[in-house]
């Protein structure tokens, strides 16, 4: 078994004419919380989309624990493993919020458990591990905000997933809500969940990483250790603008 | 929950005494009630549980009486044959068709399947073997007792399928899909796979009780056959029953089917405008469906239609 899990070779993605990802290259070793960074527009979901299969590349390979993924649909990458949240929450409205989860359990990797009350049981460990537990017969629809996050990554958990994608779930939190995140990603990355971590929120994401990812422009300026990244010149001028000489 | 059953089981038997207490009016409303009740439960396999609406679901029900005709009128063969053949024709028919038009979303499928029923009735029209415009006679067989059973049995069939599909995870990937096919794709949901299996078992209830109308009115032709005012009637019984639910499509069909007889008979003409008040009033005061009434409207009361208005935003 490689040290890597994750690898992305000359990703590109055009959308009409417009290079949303160009030419990116990164891996992610098992194990690992890997940062993505960059100003608004910079092609972080796209990425994500990518990896996730919401979106076809125009170019390059990934692979996935060995195997070349890219042709594969979204659901395909689902049983291998990858699971991911999406920035604006996408619960199904209708449901509990524990067949929410449920539903992750009873698809996900290698198609999950077929088993309905087995899935509704998995689903409640979950909301429990999330701390969403109390609200576990709501309609999703009802939810707010920071709990529709936890919620989506209760649903990607209960996939139970090699590759977690979270795609901003910081964004717009409290302060103390940001702690609990970081405190819930440590604790998924200790069961042996590797994260890719898509983020505006620069001073959390510095502590959670082991490599960090920067993105502008559809192009990665800059990757490697959280400290050394974001010293960097290049990322200082991409998210503060230039200085006056 | 007991009690739940046995009333369940109490209008079961009801029904099936029908034969035995009713008359002749009574048992051939029966039947088509019953059939059309069949029409409504399998549409709601794919529109009520995975919410892709057609409006193309009475090509099956023609597919499902030329089948039986044809077996029966040209290759003489007898009757069960002949359904295993309509049923048949009409899946392999739903998993060809499915292939392209279940990847198309929402108002895109609808209009798909607008025309389906009726280019099947131009090609019936130009075959041979189905009779061209004049259609096919099949044999004589005078029981309606014998047509009202097999029709409560299909019905009962279909709704034991729907039960099953509610607690299974099949029925679990048809409701991801309804609620946010994007969502339901990226937890590992096969939403083509699973959308083909719903309209091919929707097609196999749907080809069966037109198989079985087929050889109850024992002449068809294509017009009668693939008749697209059954697609909007399916649609209307099992919104107003309530879709996605176990009895929603039945309740909604009997007692609609029950409605216009009645309005029907006493009124004649007003009927179809009445019927549509009908309609209308459903839309706005239950918006999921008569079944749902059971639970809300114990709980809340007259609020319950208030609460209902509020929440849809009618």
């Amino acid at each position: 078994m490689s040290a890597k899990l994750f690898e992305a070779r000359g990703l590109v993605k055009r959308f009409q004419g417009l290079l949303a990802v160009s030419e990116v290259d990164f891996a992610i070793e098992r194990g690992a919380i890997v940062g993505l960074i960059g100003p608004n527009g910079a092609g972080k979901s796209t990425l994500v989309n990518l990896v996730a299969g919401a979106l076809r590349l125009d170019s390059g390979e990934i692979l996935f624990d060995g195997a070349r993924i890219d042709r594969l649909p979204a659901y395909a990458r689902a049983h291998l493993g990858i699971a991911r949240t999406y920035q604006i929450a996408k619960p199904f409205p209708d449901l509990s919020v524990r067949d929410n989860v449920a539903i992750g359990a009873m698809f996900g990797a290698e198609g999950g458990v077929r088993d309905r009350a087995k899935a509704r049981a998995m689903a409640d460990e979950w909301l429990d591990f999330v701390g969403l537990a109390a609200q576990a017969d709501h309609q999703a629809a009802r939810l707010g905000g920071p709990d529709r996050k936890r919620l989506e990554f209760a649903k990607a958990l209960a996939m139970q997933p090699k590759l977690l994608l979270l795609d901003e779930v910081m964004a717009g939190l409290t302060p103390v809500e940001v702690e609990a995140a970081v405190g819930l990603i440590e604790r998924t990355r200790a069961r042996g969940v590797t994260v890719l971590v898509i983020e505006h929120v620069v001073p959390a994401i510095r502590r959670l990483s082991d490599m960090l990812l920067v993105l502008q422009q559809g192009r990665l300026i800059a990757s490697g250790d959280p400290a050394t990244v974001l010293n960097d010149p290049r990322v200082i001028e991409a998210y503060l603008g230039r200085r006056r000489a | 929950m007991n009690g739940r059953w046995f009333a369940l089981a109490a209008a079961v038997a009801l029904l099936a005494g029908v034969p035995w207490f009713g008359n002749a009016v009574l048992i051939q409303f029966g039947i088509n009630a019953l059939l059309i009740a069949v029409l409504a439960q399998s549409w709601n396999i794919l529109g009520g549980f995975a919410g892709y609406v057609s409006f193309g679901n009475s090509v099956f029900y023609g597919l499902g009486s030329y089948g039986v005709a044809i077996a029966m009128a040209q290759w003489n063969l007898p009757f069960w044959v002949g359904l295993i053949f309509a049923a048949t024709i009409a899946v392999a028919f739903a998993a060809l068709l499915g292939w392209p038009i279940l990847r198309l979303r929402g108002p895109y499928f609808a209009i798909v399947t607008l025309g389906i029923s009726a280019a099947m009735s131009a090609l019936a029209s130009n075959l041979d073997i189905a009779g061209k415009n004049v259609g096919l006679i099949l044999p004589l067989t005078r029981n309606d007792t014998l047509f009202y059973e097999a029709s409560l049995v299909l019905l009962a069939a279909a709704t034991l399928t729907v039960a099953w599909i509610a607690r299974s995870r099949f029925g679990m990937a048809l409701i991801a899909i309804r609620e946010d096919e994007d969502a339901a794709a990226s937890v590992g949901v096969n939403a083509t796979r699973f959308k083909i299996a719903a309209l091919a078992m929707a097609a196999f209830f749907t080809a069966i009780a037109g198989g079985i109308h087929a050889y109850w009115i024992t002449y068809i032709d294509p017009a009668g056959s693939f008749d697209t005012t059954l697609d909007v009637r399916m649609v209307i019984m099992t919104m107003f029953g309530g879709p996605g639910t176990v009895l929603g499509p039945v309740v909604g069909a009997l007692v609609l089917s029950a409605i216009y007889e009645v309005l029907a008979d006493s009124i004649s003409k007003a009927a179809a405008l009445f019927f549509g008040i009908v309609i209308l009033v459903a839309v706005i005061f239950l918006p999921r469906g008569l079944v749902d009434l059971g639970g809300g409207f114990r709980v809340l009361r007259w609020r319950y239609f208030l609460t209902n208005i509020r929440q849809y935003r009618i």
